[in-house]
């Protein structure tokens, strides 16, 4: 909310030895976003003028000439083309050699042949976006010649604040200064309030039939106003520094003036057109409100409303609606100032998702000490401003039972002490309790104590402990050395560490990336076809609709921005939830936690020394087997053919099995795709079901080291090019024997020196002995043994 | 014997003139070898009277010596120069680049994670994870936002159907942690949340971090240190840092944290607070024997100051040009 500081020292004396006003509300709770001056920029020689002749151009339409009186010998002109400019109005008037914010230095100015020495202002030119293009129109009685400075009171500054959703009570000029009175234990002077004691013998018939929902009604009648008066200008300018636009119609300005004074809603209607009676009610079923606009609303059974004996006239607490509204000939109402329940305020709000700032404030529970008083403020200033001829005395209706209880805290010193950690002195908490305006009986070391009545937000022991704090200041509690207890938790060996596997990405060259959740439903639709997506309701965009199948939209949406932006050799890693209908999920949603990455372009920058190559099936497979070998896992994991991810190229993909578990799958992007998302480079993606590869883990087992040398024998071997490396491998780890023998498949060859359908492969053997040198007989055995097992199996034919 | 002298003379400048070892083993073979002159001329000496014999073995025992020195000086001659050619031929121009040394990068919100992580663990707290996709009781009402409570309408939910929605903060890891263990409890939980809102202050995925911590003994003054350190350790400097109140419906005594930047300005860093009785109470933990204190911040907030990173909307951009800075 919007404050000036003159209208909140109108009910407190500030004290120039006081810290800055905004550092004070903001350390004690209620956060000061925003202070500015009312005048952003210098401002000099501004002055009252009168207009004292104005006519038409001889020559030009729709031009007048005009002359002005600020009070010295010498008379302005001005050249306008306004014709509201009347002899007699008094203006602000900044004359050549003036000066207008920010810093404007004003000349005269020559307009087809006359010159004009000056700018009658408009609320803009003082304020900018903050003032409306309205010339400033002063009274009859303001001083020609005066300083607009001083007149207006522009010296002034406007602070805006962040109230938190509890901190209702300061929505208003009296809730800040009352603030503001307690935090520096002065006193709140409150405005004086002239009651009118000269009453008529008028009166209405109200009924209120929901006294539980409405317990506190006061109402009076007015009669012989006039709605055609205007309000006064300090009243205006009050309204337009905290953020209200006045109105042509003063009831309405002198009750938004009032709301923002008091904190009190106020409703006034046009006695005259109310039929019979003025009830606050329950509505039965299919009820129909005619709101200001003509539009219809059919209310629910049971909503509050305030309507008279023929028309609803308006949903209690919220807004009013087109009947008993003030018109432009309106000479006699009512006004109603009430106390609903906040309960039921708030029910209503949800209900017709309506808020105003009427049921802002009633939805939080208004102060029942105010009512009257704003009741009286609001009479005293129709009074002064629209004129009165006949006044009821206050009528008021109230029922005890409903109204709301005040809580009956109790409060121990020794709670106090646990809670903050540190001793605030009974002394000072007595001091500080009263301050805030709390009733309190003090029992010894503990109290007992009813918060004031405007806040609502205060039920237990520790909103009162809060308040103390707050008051007492959070950066006056030291803070005490850390003393904690020791906790042991178990990191265990057999989890992978998902930074172990980010650090392996980052430093074989994959930069990791994060994207939105949410993806475009058409790309994820073209990918996932035969798959459903959770799709929110009310997303940013059409193209932040889904949530995630997997981590490739977004991944190839980064690899898209990216090559628009000319990079070409792209790594990439994401790790997050993919989001899974699935109704055996809690909230029907499986959240999967997984870890991709995508590479595209090729494998190394190009470089002084080595060859570039694009980056293939073949780097992810490696990365992907690394991972494995950190989990000393890489041997129990098969790769088999892809029948399930369409989005893969069918041949150049695979899927990865843990113990005969699908925990992922890898491989070029589908050609179809490729082309579809119109990109050229090679793109490999791989995607881990990260929970399934995470536990587990084998902790190394150390074996004996042979203290005898290896030997190594390498073979090579033709073989039709459909057998692969893995079965070959396969079948050479079958063979029995006592040595230890690591197996490397180190070359595959096609081509010129081969027949066509056939490929060969070397193989390498390092055979070692855990107790004796190997013999060459040994070797040859064995070797032979590997030989004849390849021949038998796969009719391998040894190359020499 | 004067034919030898001869020959030795001749063989002398031969091993001053030789410029490689395999040369100079054949002069030493010529002259000291199984047949060598010398060698051969010693062989004869058993045949001559012994005092011819005295006389010649030692002449041809100085000459042995004379040759071996001199061919031992050659060959560290030459042994010199080869390794001089050596040297020579690995003239390489060392200020070529070395041999592919890319390497890639953490998303700066996973590098401040991580940072955020190590304090805690030091501190015995374990990482939870929550999931993202929430209903409204574990994001609202449980952390007591009931119905029309004000801040669950300033919340700007995605929702995905009547009761699930995104998780507009990692608070609400805060109850699933709670109904599960029993006190004490030490926890952080990272993690994504969502609101409705996109511009340049603002967007619609974005991370915090929640922590909390449940024991005896633990108080306002004990979250206060924790933090101040906390704030200590991330920004690795003394910072000015200040405590205002404020409000969450889910803690009492509920604070902000502000740092003041170089600009002077104070920058909020950190919502806090004893977790509110009602909650613990709702959840059965004895909340007149345990105290919870409860903290959370936004990373990118955190990740924008220690990097100084301007646009919040870079993080999620994922241009490579900005994670490459992170290397």
């Amino acid at each position: 909310m919007k404050i000036n500081k003159l209208w909140i020292e109108e009910w407190i004396k500030i004290n120039d030895n006081m810290q800055s006003l905004s550092t004070q509300i903001t350390m004690h709770g209620l956060e000061v976003n925003k202070v500015n001056p009312l005048i952003l920029g210098n401002i000099k020689g501004i002055l009252i003028g009168e207009i004292i002749d104005c006519i038409q151009h001889p020559t030009i339409k729709k031009t007048y000439l005009i002359k002005i009186n600020t009070g010295s010998n010498k008379l302005f002109n001005f050249i306008s083309k306004n014709k509201l400019f009347k002899k007699g109005l008094k203006i602000v008037f900044a004359s050549y050699k003036s000066t207008l914010p920010p810093d404007i230095k004003i000349k005269k100015k020559k307009i087809n042949g006359w010159i004009s020495e000056g700018i009658i202002c408009t609320y803009s030119n003082l304020f900018f976006s903050e003032g409306s293009s309205e010339i400033i129109k002063l009274p009859n009685d303001a001083p020609i010649g005066a300083d607009v400075y001083k007149y207006l009171n522009l010296n002034d500054q406007i602070f805006e604040i962040a109230l938190t959703p509890n901190r209702s009570d300061c929505l208003s000029v009296l809730g800040i200064a009352r603030e503001l009175a307690s935090i520096n234990n002065i006193k709140l002077n409150w405005i004086k309030i002239s009651p009118i004691l000269k009453t008529n013998l008028i009166t209405f018939p109200i009924k209120i039939k929901e006294p539980k929902f409405c317990p506190n009604f006061l109402g009076r009648i007015i009669k012989g106003i006039d709605v055609t008066a205007k309000i006064p200008i300090w009243m205006k300018e009050k309204l337009r520094r905290i953020g209200i636009q006045s109105t042509n119609n003063p009831i309405h300005d002198i009750t938004n003036y009032v709301l923002m004074e008091l904190g009190q809603p106020i409703n006034v209607y046009d006695l005259d057109s109310l039929n019979k009676t003025l009830i606050v009610r329950h509505t039965n079923k299919n009820e129909k409100f005619v709101l200001i606009d003509n539009s219809k609303l059919v209310l629910k059974k049971n909503t509050l409303v305030i309507s008279d004996e023929k028309n609803i006239l308006g949903i209690a607490g919220i807004l009013l609606g087109k009947y008993g509204t003030i018109k432009k000939n309106t000479k006699n109402i009512l006004i109603d100032c009430s106390f609903f329940n906040p309960c039921k305020i708030i029910e209503e709000t949800q209900n017709y998702n309506i808020h105003t700032e009427i049921s802002r404030r009633f939805a939080a529970g208004v102060d029942l000490q105010v009512q009257h008083k704003a009741i009286e403020r609001i009479s005293e200033l129709i009074l002064k401003i629209c004129g009165i001829k006949k006044i009821s005395k206050i009528i008021k209706i109230s029922d005890e039972n409903y109204l709301p209880k005040r809580p009956n805290i109790n409060l121990t010193k020794k709670n106090i002490d646990n809670l903050i950690g540190y001793k605030i002195s009974k002394q000072k908490i007595n001091d500080i309790l009263k301050r805030l305006n709390y009733k309190i009986t003090n029992q010894g070391e503990a109290w007992k104590v009813i918060p004031p009545s405007w806040r609502f937000d205060i039920k237990i022991e520790e909103d009162v402990i809060d308040e103390i704090v707050r008051i007492y200041g959070y950066d006056n509690i030291p803070k005490h050395k850390l003393n904690l207890n020791l906790y042991l938790k178990s990191d265990s060996e057999k989890t992978l560490s998902l930074n172990r596997i980010k650090n392996l990405l980052v430093d074989r060259g994959y930069n990791e990336v994060i994207t939105y959740s949410f993806v475009d439903p058409k790309i994820q639709k073209f990918l996932y076809p035969h798959e459903n997506s959770i799709t929110l309701l009310n997303p940013i965009s059409s193209k932040m609709s889904v949530m995630r199948l997997s981590l490739l939209p977004g991944l190839l949406e980064t690899i898209i921005y990216n090559q628009n932006r000319q990079q070409n050799k792209i790594r990439l890693f994401e790790s997050g939830l993919r989001f899974v209908p699935n109704q055996y999920s809690e909230n029907n949603v499986k959240q999967e936690f997984m870890l991709g990455g995508i590479i595209s372009g090729n494998r190394y920058e190009e470089q002084w020394s080595d060859k570039i190559r694009e980056s293939d099936f073949f780097d992810i497979k490696g990365d992907i087997e690394t991972i494995f070998k950190i989990k000393k896992q890489l041997k129990s994991i098969k790769f088999k053919k892809n029948n399930s991810f369409y989005v893969l190229h069918p041949e150049e993909s695979a899927e990865i099995h843990l113990n005969n578990i699908f925990v992922g799958y890898f491989g070029a992007l589908h050609p179809k795709i490729k082309n579809k998302l119109n990109l050229k480079e090679n793109i490999i993606f791989f995607e881990l079901c990260w929970d399934l590869i995470s536990k587990n883990c084998d902790i190394p087992k150390i074996k004996k080291i042979s203290k005898f040398p290896f030997n190594q024998r390498d073979i090579s071997i033709i073989v039709k090019t459909k057998i692969t490396a893995e079965e070959i491998l396969n079948e050479c780890k079958k063979i029995k024997t006592k040595h230890t023998v690591e197996i490397n498949l180190f070359n595959v060859y096609f081509g010129r020196f081969i027949e066509k359908g056939y490929k060969s492969f070397s193989i390498r053997f390092k055979i070692s002995n855990l107790e004796h040198t190997l013999k060459e007989t040994e070797i040859t055995k064995l070797v032979k043994k590997y030989i004849s097992k390849l021949q038998n199996k796969f009719h391998a034919i040894l190359k020499t | 014997m004067n034919h030898l002298f001869e020959i030795i003379l001749k063989e002398k400048i031969q091993i001053k003139k030789t410029k490689n070892i395999a040369s100079l083993n054949l002069i030493r073979i010529k002259l000291l070898g199984k047949n060598g002159h010398i060698t051969q001329e010693t062989k004869k000496l058993h045949t001559l009277p012994k005092e011819k014999r005295q006389k010649i073995g030692k002449v041809l025992n100085r000459l042995k010596k004379e040759i071996q020195n001199l061919l031992k000086t050659q060959k560290k001659i030459i042994e010199n120069f080869e390794i001089k050619n050596v040297l020579n031929d690995k003239n390489i121009d060392i200020s070529l680049p070395g041999r592919h040394c890319e390497i890639g990068s953490f998303h700066p919100i996973t590098r401040t994670i991580n940072i955020i992580k190590k304090f805690f663990k030091n501190l015995g707290c374990s990482i939870f994870h929550g999931p993202e996709i929430e209903n409204d009781y574990y994001n609202f009402d449980a952390l007591n936002i009931p119905n029309y409570h004000p801040a669950r309408t300033s919340h700007n939910t995605f929702w995905i159907n009547n009761t699930c929605l995104l998780r507009t903060q990692t608070s609400s890891v805060q109850i699933r942690i709670m109904k599960n263990k029993k006190p004490p409890i030490r926890i952080i939980s990272p993690g994504k949340v969502y609101r409705n809102d996109y511009n340049q202050t603002h967007t619609p995925m974005f991370h915090q971090i929640e922590g909390l911590f449940i024991d005896e003994n633990l108080n306002f003054s004990s979250l206060k240190s924790i933090l101040h350190n906390f704030l200590n350790y991330f920004f690795e400097k003394k910072l000015n840092v200040r405590f205002r109140p404020s409000y969450f419906p889910f803690t009492k005594i509920s604070a902000e944290i502000d740092i003041m930047n170089e600009n002077k300005e104070w920058i909020e860093v950190l919502g806090c607070g004893i977790v509110h009785p009602k909650i613990l109470s709702n959840l059965n933990i004895n909340y007149k024997k345990y105290l919870g204190l409860a903290f959370g911040m936004g990373i990118e907030r955190l990740a924008m100051l220690k990097y100084r990173i301007f646009d919040l909307r870079q993080f999620f951009e994922n241009d490579l040009r900005f994670l490459k800075q992170f290397e």
